[in-house]
């Protein structure tokens, strides 16, 4: 077990590199993933999902304990609830003051590629977003991807499906491109979903050069579901997503209220992970769909930004 | 004088200060460009009446393309087709010139800002564009003469200046490829290729279809598709020994443009390199219209910054997939000759298809251009290496054949090997100056648009749409081969692998029987030649006949999937191949109308009558009668797909009916032989017309109001502006159950029956019926609004017509669906081409019972639409309509015999027997139609 100390207010952790000129997905490869690690959170289904996300990956795996007063390293077992066996492997960095704080400056100073954290609140929930304030913390200073553990059941031994919903827009598909190679690296397969909506007064659908929603025009539904679930994968999981063609992708279509109709098909699907491209605002009007979804998912939850 | 660099661009607007222009500047300058297509905006601080005056005298039969605005008070002046001014009050009430400007042509004709130029000095005309302010008259001058310039200059790669004749994409989107790959194909009726960027791309899904040529396909279900032919475009450029790529390129300008007119789709590309050598690329595709075997390909390339080698690599490839993922080729020969390729391919069903491709480097005949050929396991190429010199084009040309094993004309040469048929064409062009191949595709296209191409004054968004329209009916067609039809979604997209529905008769052929009767003819024979398939259907399930198949492809077999995985995650088992029954109705249906509208009975006295007697046997066996003495067909489904397995469809009950009526006559009148051949027993058309007369049709004698189906009117009330917005069809949203249990109807289902059975229904009870359906239907297909369109048209709807014409208009050029990525519309193609002329323009034939050799004009133009411009074949003549708000004018170009012509308005009508040749005119007051007077010849 290697332990680097480190107070909050310092840089947490050695600087990553990255190779320049590397593609996205090899630099992907090479960055940490990072699990935060502090009393009360789900520490085994945290790391158990970090060292499936590293495994895959072939990333060297973190994490960052959040202490009060500084530890020894034979005190952060005990500390986090987990044995010595369990944190075999894990880089550690502990890092005491305000968690918060913590992270901004572990996240700021580590190349992670994602970030683990639990998202069950421990105390008051953030008001923004429903979750641990360590959670919304990470939700809001991360550029990389986040994992939100939640109240669900720690991982399995692997990760077989993910879902990805999708608002049928260029810009959304264009943040997916890490799910895609995620799932080549965990040979999952990618359950696409997208769900329509039917409101009265309800503003337009957005005009997004290249947006697709499912076709108002359905001449002989056999086929149009056919061309519409092959075009929808391939404009934006693999055109845009830039998606390994490799990964088996499945395409789905939800209606109603989208927040409820995700879980329902990730209830439905069995999936392992839900992933999520988030617009990063959790204004008064914005977000709803993402809050509730994070907050009620059946299982983990992988954050991408937009 | 240097004229600028960005003044170096084929404009289609050109807005300019009428005062620094001479009148010579203005007739010799402006007019060559409003000859061309260009529209051209006259500002002026003068007399505005007598600037038009004058304008209109310099634009001669060109005027329709000229505005004169007024600067400062809003007024705007357009021409009418005889060069008169007439105002444009488009725009809100109030608004500058240029406003209104912008709502009567910049908006509806999508022209961009790059197209428009702008001449005038500050502030000038608030229109954006490329601006340029006049240095004196000199300057214009020679602005505008580099306008005319450049149409000459850039020859075959000029994009069209009038922008009602293309269809134009603007930048490289991955994430719209496909479905302007889908816009922009080109056909000829034989084969069809999607408008895929020659070097291709990771989004690019290039094909091209053989029309007819079926093979299984890798669907759970594996029904037929088209055949995706070998690649034929495919191109590599290699500019200084790098790969020009769009996508990984720095791509400066890119767009590519459909030229309607001519058939032909042009690319326009500057873009360079890694090591920055830029080029500027051109290329021309066209699929020939006049030889329907040969392709034309041509390519531009000037360095913009270097002198130095371009490589071009032109390439017949076997490398193809379908989209359902089957690989239909099994095996390819490829062979290079002195000057030329070839690619022989073989499917696993045995079509052997032979392509040939042979390079021109300039117009000369027999002058072949020095390439390096090489073949592979599965293809063929040629790589031509260029010195080009920094700023000069250099142009090369190709052309291809394609050949099949199954075509009817190397049957008929005795010859099995298509090869050889190919290598002969190919020799004959070689033979010929490529542009003369070029020249004699675009004659074939004018004499196609002589007869199809329809003006609207004051409505250019739904010109330009029809013309979209009618560019890809005359594509999807030949007349050449009756084994084919056209598909879906024609030539142009994978989508529905090709089957041909219902489309055709009832959307699609009132187009080809009015505009292009060779083709009309080669479809009804389609059916003709696919009624053993209709009989075996028939016959499985227990009638007696001919059932059409729902899904047709070669054979005429039943090729509807039976069941589907939906995206909701749902099984779903498909019906409408054992139930959408009206399709032999409408089989039958067209087969009348086309004896009607062309007057020939040739076709319904003898191929048809056995289509019309073998339809009329399964309706005769298909029901049965009630208790109610009436007879009853059950279990079917009707147009409106979201009801199914119902009882009574006032759609096939009221087309049955109308099926057995036309078969009972023609028996009537049966040559005997053909009866005898048919086994015509007597008693049968007595016992079709008892049946028809029996026929349950769903009248509510109290309302007036035709039930769609037993039980509808007792479903849950619906209305679907509840759901004025939505993401998804309705009854996905809705969910299967509540779907079937609510009145909601997926598409023209009544409102049909009321277009196609016109005068078999009183007019209130047609207004009664449309202001009843319409808030049901949802316009789930692609087939509803153009319906929907002609009707309210008919019935005086302004608002709801304009709203519906938009709405069709919109299917395929609106981009608001994402589902064209897999073929345009057809269907909803020709349902804008029958809203414009049988609804606005309201031709129609006379009722049954009247003198048939006749035609009803009952115009009914919409708000704002000023004239119209309609040719039209109607019962072998040949006529052009210029119908107004209160006049119809009428020439009879060719025919032998005088044609009844009655003009309609509110009941009243006026005739005039028109002799061919002559033209006539009749002028309506709120009385009616007055006299029609003959106005010369």
């Amino acid at each position: 077990m290697n332990i680097i100390q480190d107070a909050a207010s310092r840089a947490a952790a050695p600087q990553g590199h990255e190779e320049p000129g590397e593609a996205p997905e090899s630099r992907v490869g090479k960055r940490r993933v990072l699990v935060t690690l502090h009393r009360g959170a789900p520490a085994g289904a945290a790391v158990a999902m970090g060292r499936l996300v590293a495994g895959a990956l072939q990333a060297p795996l973190h994490g960052l304990v959040f202490a009060p007063e500084p530890l020894e390293a034979a005190d952060v077992p005990d500390h986090v609830g987990l044995s010595q066996e369990e944190l075999r492997g894990l880089v550690l960095h502990v890092a005491t003051g305000d968690p918060g704080e913590a992270l901004t400056g572990a996240l700021a100073a580590q190349a992670a590629a994602y970030v683990v954290v639990g998202s069950a609140p421990v105390a008051a929930p953030d008001e923004r977003v429903g979750l641990g304030e360590l959670a919304a913390r990470a939700l809001e200073i991360a550029t990389s991807g986040v994992f939100l553990l939640g109240v669900a059941p720690a991982p399995g031994s692997r990760l077989s499906r993910i879902l990805l919903p999708l608002d049928g827009t260029p810009s959304t598909a264009a943040a997916i491109a890490p799910a895609g190679h995620l799932a080549r690296s965990l040979e999952a397969d990618l359950d696409i979903l997208l769900v329509s909506e039917a409101h009265p007064h309800a503003p337009p659908p957005g005009r997004e050069p290249g947006a697709l929603v499912a076709p108002v025009y359905m001449d002989q539904p056999h086929h149009e579901w056919a061309a519409f679930s092959e075009e929808f994968l391939q404009r934006f999981v693999g055109n845009i997503g830039h998606c390994p063609r490799e990964v088996p992708a499945r395409f789905y279509l939800g209606a109603g209220e989208p927040a409820p109709e995700i879980l329902r098909f990730a209830d439905q699907l069995r999936s392992d992970l839900l992933v999520l491209v988030w617009h990063g605002d959790l204004g008064k009007h914005r977000g709803a769909v993402f809050r509730e979804v994070v907050r009620n998912a059946p299982c983990p939850v992988l954050v991408l930004r937009r | 004088m240097r004229v600028p660099e960005s003044l170096h661009h084929t404009f289609r607007l050109i807005a300019l200060d009428w005062e620094v222009l001479s009148a010579a500047d203005a007739a010799n300058l402006i007019e060559p460009l409003l000859a061309r297509g260009a529209r051209a905006a006259l500002f002026t601080d003068g007399d505005l009446r007598g600037v038009a005056e004058a304008a209109a005298a310099l634009a001669g039969p060109h005027a329709r393309n000229l505005y004169v605005a007024a600067r400062g008070d809003g007024a705007l002046l357009g021409f009418d087709r005889r060069g008169r001014p007439l105002e444009i009050a488009a725009g809100p009430p109030g608004a500058p010139a240029e406003a209104r400007l912008r709502a009567a042509l910049i908006e509806p004709l999508q022209i961009e800002r790059h197209d428009v130029l702008v001449i005038a000095g500050s502030p000038g005309p608030a229109l954006d564009g490329v601006r340029v302010a006049p240095g004196g008259a000199v300057n214009i001058r020679e602005a505008l003469a580099l306008q005319s310039r450049l149409d000459e200059e850039l020859g075959d790669f000029a994009p069209p200046r009038d922008a009602a004749w293309v269809v134009e994409e603007a930048g490289f989107d991955l994430a719209r490829e496909h479905e302007i790959e889908s816009l922009l194909s080109i056909a000829n009726g034989y084969l069809g290729s999607r408008g895929s960027i020659a070097e291709g791309s990771s989004a690019s899904r290039p094909a091209t279809f053989i029309a007819g040529a079926f093979e299984p396909s890798a669907d759970v279900s594996r029904v037929p598709e088209l055949v995706i032919a070998p690649d034929w475009g495919r191109m590599r450029f290699v500019i200084e020994g790098e790969p020009l790529s769009v996508e990984t390129g720095d791509v400066v300008h890119h767009r590519r443009a459909l030229d309607l007119r001519r058939g032909a789709l042009l690319r326009d590309c500057v873009a360079s390199g890694p090591a920055g050598h830029m080029v500027h690329l051109r290329t021309l595709h066209a699929a020939s219209l006049a030889d329907r075997h040969v392709l034309i390909e041509a390519v531009g390339v000037a360095p913009l910054n270097f002198t130095g080698k371009v490589e071009i690599d032109a390439i017949l490839s076997g490398d193809v997939r379908s989209a359902s993922g089957a690989a239909h080729w099994e095996s390819f020969d490829a062979g290079a000759g002195p000057s030329n390729l070839w690619l022989v391919g073989r499917t696993r069903n045995g079509l052997t298809a032979a392509m040939t491709s042979h390079l021109h480097a300039d117009e000369s005949p027999g002058a072949p251009i020095l390439a390096d050929r090489t073949t592979g396991q599965r293809s063929a190429a040629e790589r031509v290496h260029l010195e080009v010199r920094c700023g000069e084009r250099r142009d090369l040309f190709r052309t291809v054949t394609l050949h099949t094993s199954r075509d009817l004309d190397v049957r008929a040469a005795g010859q099995p090997d298509p090869l050889v048929v190919g290598e002969a064409l190919r020799d004959a062009i070689e033979a010929r100056a490529v542009r003369d191949v070029l020249r004699d595709h675009e004659r074939a296209w004018a004499e196609r648009w002589d007869r199809a191409d329809v003006e609207i004054d004051g409505a250019p968004k739904i010109e330009r749409a029809l013309r979209f329209a009618s560019y890809h009916l005359i594509s999807a067609a030949t007349p050449e081969d009756p084994r084919t039809s056209v598909g879906a979604r024609a030539l142009s997209g994978e989508a529905y692998r090709g089957h041909v529905f219902w489309d055709t008769e009832i959307f699609m052929l009132p187009f080809y029987v009015c505009c292009y009767p060779e083709a009309a003819r080669s479809l009804l024979r389609y059916r003709y030649l696919t009624l053993p398939g209709a009989r075996r259907k028939a016959a499985a399930a227990g009638y007696q006949g001919a059932l059409y198949a729902w899904e047709s492809t070669d054979t005429g077999d039943e090729t509807t999937p039976s069941m589907v995985i939906a995206p909701t995650g749902e099984v779903i088992r498909i019906l409408s191949g054992e139930m959408e029954q009206h399709i032999s109705a409408d089989v039958a249906y067209a087969v009348w109308a086309h004896a009607r509208t062309t007057g020939s009975e040739r076709f319904l006295r003898r191929e048809g009558l056995e289509i019309l007697v073998e339809t009329a046997r399964f309706w005769a066996s298909r029901g049965e009668l009630g208790a109610d003495g009436r007879y009853h067909i059950r279990h079917v489904i009707g147009p409106d797909e979201y009801h199914e397995d119902i009882d009574d469809s006032a759609f096939t009950n009221w087309m049955a009916r109308h099926n057995l009526r036309i078969a009972a006559a023609a028996a009537d009148d049966a040559d005997p032989e053909i009866a005898a051949r048919l086994d015509l027993r007597p008693g049968e058309a007595a016992r079709w017309r008892e049946l028809a007369d029996r026929m349950y049709l769903g009248i509510d004698p109290g309302t007036g109001l035709i039930e769609q189906f037993a039980g509808y009117f007792q479903l849950e009330p619906f209305f679907i502006a509840d759901y004025a917005e939505r993401t998804a069809p309705i009854d996905v949203l809705l969910g299967r159950a509540r779907t079937q249990a609510c009145q909601v109807v997926k598409q023209a289902d009544v409102v049909q029956l009321i277009t196609l059975l016109w005068d078999e229904i009183p007019p209130p009870v047609r207004r009664q019926n449309f202001l009843y359906y319409e808030p049901r239907t949802a316009h789930g297909s692609s087939l509803s609004p153009g319906i929907h369109a002609l009707v309210a048209a008919r019935l005086g709807l302004a608002a709801q017509a304009e709203r519906f014409f938009d709405q069709t208009a919109d299917i395929d050029l609106g981009n608001n669906m994402g589902n064209s990525a897999g073929g345009v519309h057809a269907a909803g193609l020709g349902s804008l081409w029958q809203a414009v002329v049988f609804g606005a323009a309201g031709v129609r034939a006379p009722p049954l019972g009247e003198d048939e050799d006749a035609l009803v004009i009952e115009p009914n133009l919409l708000p704002g639409w000023r004239h119209m411009k309609v040719p039209l074949g109607w019962r072998g003549r040949s006529l052009v309509l210029h119908l107004e708000a209160d006049a119809i004018e009428l020439s009879v170009l060719e025919g032998e015999a005088p044609l009844r012509v009655r003009a309609a308005r509110g009941g009243a009508e006026q005739s005039v027997l028109a002799e061919p040749g002559r033209r006539y005119a009749a002028r309506a007051d709120d009385e009616g139609f007055r006299r029609w007077e003959e106005i010369g010849s």
